[in-house]
Formats: structure tokens, C-alpha cells, sequence
């Protein structure tokens, strides 16, 4: 019980050093979700609307890449950017913008993947409306995004999930260094195992906080969708 | 410069799935003017026909030449499966000047038009997803109006509707037909036997008959005349 009440006064302290790691935990997850929103939906645009050759592939690739441990993308991104990797020139190791790139490689599959399903069956549906009324590809895609967007707005969110509760990869590339690149998850992970629970709680209290929340915005989105929706 | 001739010409029509031929020189003149109804059983080939028309589908070979007007007409197409965005009737009926890029004040002054013309006006907010089956045909019939068309290319528009829908539906098409080329699928004879100006009769992916109504009427062509009778196949 100490440990949860010890845990409850931090967050009601407004610890400056546990707000700091939160804010920084947001704005990783945040800026990551952006990115892999901008690009992934073009990306499931283009693959739930156009036959191209190696399209399976594409999708096959993706799908995988959901399954990929966020530890090997940790892994990859530090070979990649360390002093002596290809990419060492960027010199964004052991920064936030790392973080926010391994968190893209996690986000990105899942937003493609489950994206160009549900374009998919909306598109296969619409076709017959684009093909009669000469509808252009761009159009059909905007059209399709439009009338989806509810459930995509699920669907990125199911990917905010994702990249606030990821451990393994950026603390790798983020180095886990305090008031720089320390994260909710990465603290846990410290001190936990520096016995200090109650930091550690306080930390997962949040997590939660916020996973339910963002479960309830989904639940309720779900419920107007279905209140308003026009199918 | 010399007018392009009006036609609707159909020339050597071939199309197969899989090595079965549906069409296989299909040839055929369709009048430029009035209300050409296509009649024939089930599996004929009429709605493939509207396709190919419309330019939903490809023949494997032939050609195809339509010009009405000197011009490639603005053609409006029903299909028989109906599909909806999911929006409300007036946003349905805006969708195609929307993707055109015809401005808001537009859009707004057509589709009233055409809500209040056809008695639907009031139910713009509705989810044209949610209309009846019968709602849902004759709003996808009003849909094909939207962009003024020159030809339209019906699929049995008023399979699913009363006899209040479909003489409204009749009554237009009667009424523009002046402007308005038509080619209309139908399995109602009587209908048929209303509009048509001409008439094109189809069975087993062949044009059996393809003349003015007054003439099909008295055709001496057997499966012409047995259809009339109503007489199965």
C-alpha cells in the first residue's frame, strides 16, 4: 500500500521530473503518430485503390512488419545511426527525433496494414460509383478516406496505444538519458530495477490513465459513429 | 470543318471470361434519337451490353463509336447494384458535380432542383443508406441526372419501384427524351411497350432483332414472337 500511496502523492505533487518525463513520453508519441499518419495513409490509399504489380508484396511486407520486436528496430536504428553506421551523419543517436523514428517503424505498419483493409472494403464497394461518374485516382482516395474516417481515427489511435506503452526500441536509440531522452516506459524499466517503486508506479498509474483513455475516445467515437452514421 | 455524324455504333464485339464467350461479333446500330428499350431472359447479355456502352467494361475486340451532338456524349449510367456513399441523399446527389469541381451555389440550386422535381425534396438529410429498396433505386436513378446527361443508360430502373415512382420515372423520361438519348434494360414488356421508340431484342449474347417498336411488334423472328407471347424459353 506504501508504494501506491507514495506513487499517488508524485503525481499529485506535480513532480516537476515525473511531468517532464511524461511530456516528453506525449510528445514522442504524438509526433511519431503524426508522421506514420501522414505517411501511412496515402500508403493504404494507394494500396486498398490501384492494382500495381508487387502490391501483395507491398501488403505481405507490411503486415510482417507489425509482427517485427521492437527491440530489433532498436537494434537496426542504433547500427544505422552510431558514429560508424551509414546514416552516423545525421547524429540523432541517444536524441528524441530517434525515438520518434523507431516509433514510426513500429506505428507505420500497423496504420498501413489495418488502413488498407478498411479502405479495401469501402473501396471495392464505391468502384462502381468512381467508375461510373470517371472519378479521378486522387479523388477516389479522398472520397474513401472521407467516408472512413471515423474508423481510421480508431485505427491511429490503436496506434498511439502502441507507441506509448514501446520500451524496447527506444531505449536503445534514446539512451534513456534524464532530461533528455527518458521516457515513461524506459523509466519504469529503471527504476524498477533501481527499487525505486514508487517513481515506477507512479509512472504505470499514468500509462494506464492514459490507455484507458484513449480506449474510452475510441468507445465513444465508435458510439457516435454508429449514433450518426449514414450506414 | 464537317460534323461528326451522330451514331451508336457497335462493330465486332467480342468478349469472353475465362474462354466462354459471352459476346462474339456483336454488331449492332442503335438509334440516336428517342428511347431504345433492350429486352430479353435472364443471362442475354443486356446488362453486359449497357456496360460495354457505358465503358465499365472492355471488349476484348470491335469497336465502339457514340457521338451524339457531333460530341462524346455526357452519358449517366444505373446500374442495377445500387450502391450509396455513406452520406446523406443530398450529399449522395452532389458527389458527382463535387468531383467535377462545379461550384457550391451550383450543386445546391441542382440537387434541390432535382429533389423538389422528383418529390423527394425533405428527405436530404436521410442516409441514403438507410432509404428503402425502392427509395434507394429511384434516388440512384435521380443520382444519374445530376450532370445533365446527353445519353443515359438505364439498367432496369424501376425493377424495385411502385407504380407512382415508376411513372414518375416514365413521365421524365417521355418529357426529355427530345434532349435525351435513352437506352433502358427492362424486363416489363408493357413498359416496353410505353417508352419505346425502338427496340432491341437480345437472347444467348446475340441482338436477335434490333428495330422500331411498331415493326418489333409484328416481327416474324421466332424467339421474337414467342417472347411476346409470353411463352418460355
Amino acid at each position: 500500500m506504501g508504494v501506491l500511496s507514495d506513487s499517488l502523492k508524485l503525481i499529485f505533487s506535480f513532480d516537476s521530473d515525473l511531468y517532464e518525463i511524461i511530456w516528453l513520453s506525449l510528445r514522442v508519441s504524438f509526433l511519431a503518430l503524426i508522421l506514420s499518419t501522414i505517411i501511412g495513409l496515402p500508403i493504404a490509399g494507394i494500396l486498398s485503390s490501384k492494382s500495381f504489380y508487387g502490391k501483395k508484396t507491398i501488403i505481405i511486407f507490411f503486415n510482417a512488419m507489425m509482427a517485427l520486436p521492437p527491440v530489433f528496430v532498436g537494434l537496426l536504428l542504433y547500427i544505422l545511426f552510431s558514429q560508424t553506421g551509414p546514416l552516423g551523419f545525421f547524429n540523432i543517436l541517444y536524441t528524441p527525433s530517434i525515438m520518434v523514428v523507431a516509433q514510426v517503424i513500429i506505428i507505420l505498419p500497423i496504420i498501413v496494414s489495418v488502413s488498407t483493409e478498411l479502405l479495401g472494403q469501402i473501396f471495392d464497394e464505391y468502384n462502381e460509383i468512381f467508375d461510373t461518374f470517371e472519378v479521378d485516382l486522387v479523388s477516389r482516395i479522398k472520397t474513401t478516406v472521407f467516408d472512413a474516417r471515423i474508423s481510421l481515427i480508431t485505427c491511429i489511435l490503436t496506434g498511439l496505444g502502441r507507441a506509448l506503452s514501446e520500451v524496447g526500441a527506444i531505449i536503445i536509440v534514446g539512451g534513456n538519458i534524464i532530461h533528455y531522452t527518458r521516457v515513461m516506459t524506459t523509466t519504469i524499466a529503471l527504476e524498477t530495477s533501481k527499487g525505486n517503486l514508487s517513481m515506477a508506479m507512479s509512472l504505470g498509474i499514468v500509462l494506464i490513465v492514459i490507455s484507458i483513455s484513449i480506449n474510452a475516445i475510441v468507445m465513444v467515437m465508435k458510439t457516435i459513429s454508429k449514433k450518426y452514421s449514414y450506414d | 470543318m464537317t460534323k461528326t455524324k451522330d451514331l451508336i455504333n457497335l462493330k465486332g464485339i467480342n468478349y469472353s471470361v475465362n474462354n466462354k464467350f459471352f459476346f462474339k461479333d456483336l454488331s449492332a446500330n442503335i438509334s440516336t434519337n428517342g428511347i431504345t428499350m433492350i429486352l430479353g431472359p435472364n443471362g442475354s447479355g443486356k446488362s453486359l451490353l449497357t456496360k460495354i456502352i457505358k465503358g465499365l467494361i472492355k471488349p476484348h475486340n470491335g469497336q465502339l463509336s457514340i457521338r451524339l451532338n457531333g460530341k462524346i456524349p455526357n452519358t449517366g449510367y444505373l446500374s442495377q447494384n445500387i450502391t450509396f456513399l455513406r452520406r446523406d441523399v443530398f450529399n449522395n446527389l452532389a458527389y458527382p458535380m463535387e468531383i467535377k469541381g462545379y461550384d457550391k451555389e451550383l450543386i445546391n440550386k441542382r440537387v434541390i432542383f432535382l429533389l423538389k422535381y422528383f418529390g423527394f425534396l425533405g428527405k436530404e438529410k436521410i442516409s441514403a443508406r438507410k432509404l428503402s429498396e425502392g427509395n434507394k433505386q429511384y434516388l440512384s436513378f435521380i443520382r444519374t441526372l445530376v450532370n445533365r446527361p446527353n445519353l443515359l443508360i438505364l439498367d432496369e430502373p424501376s425493377s424495385n419501384l411502385d407504380m407512382e415512382f415508376t411513372k414518375r420515372i416514365e413521365r421524365y423520361l417521355i418529357k426529355e427524351k427530345q434532349n435525351l438519348k435513352v437506352i433502358m434494360v427492362t424486363h416489363d414488356l408493357f413498359q416496353a411497350k410505353r417508352l419505346a421508340d425502338e427496340i432491341l431484342f437480345m437472347n444467348e449474347g446475340k441482338i436477335i432483332e434490333i428495330s422500331k417498336k411498331y415493326n418489333f411488334l409484328q416481327s416474324k423472328n421466332k424467339l421474337v414472337q414467342k417472347f411476346l407471347e409470353g411463352s418460355l424459353f
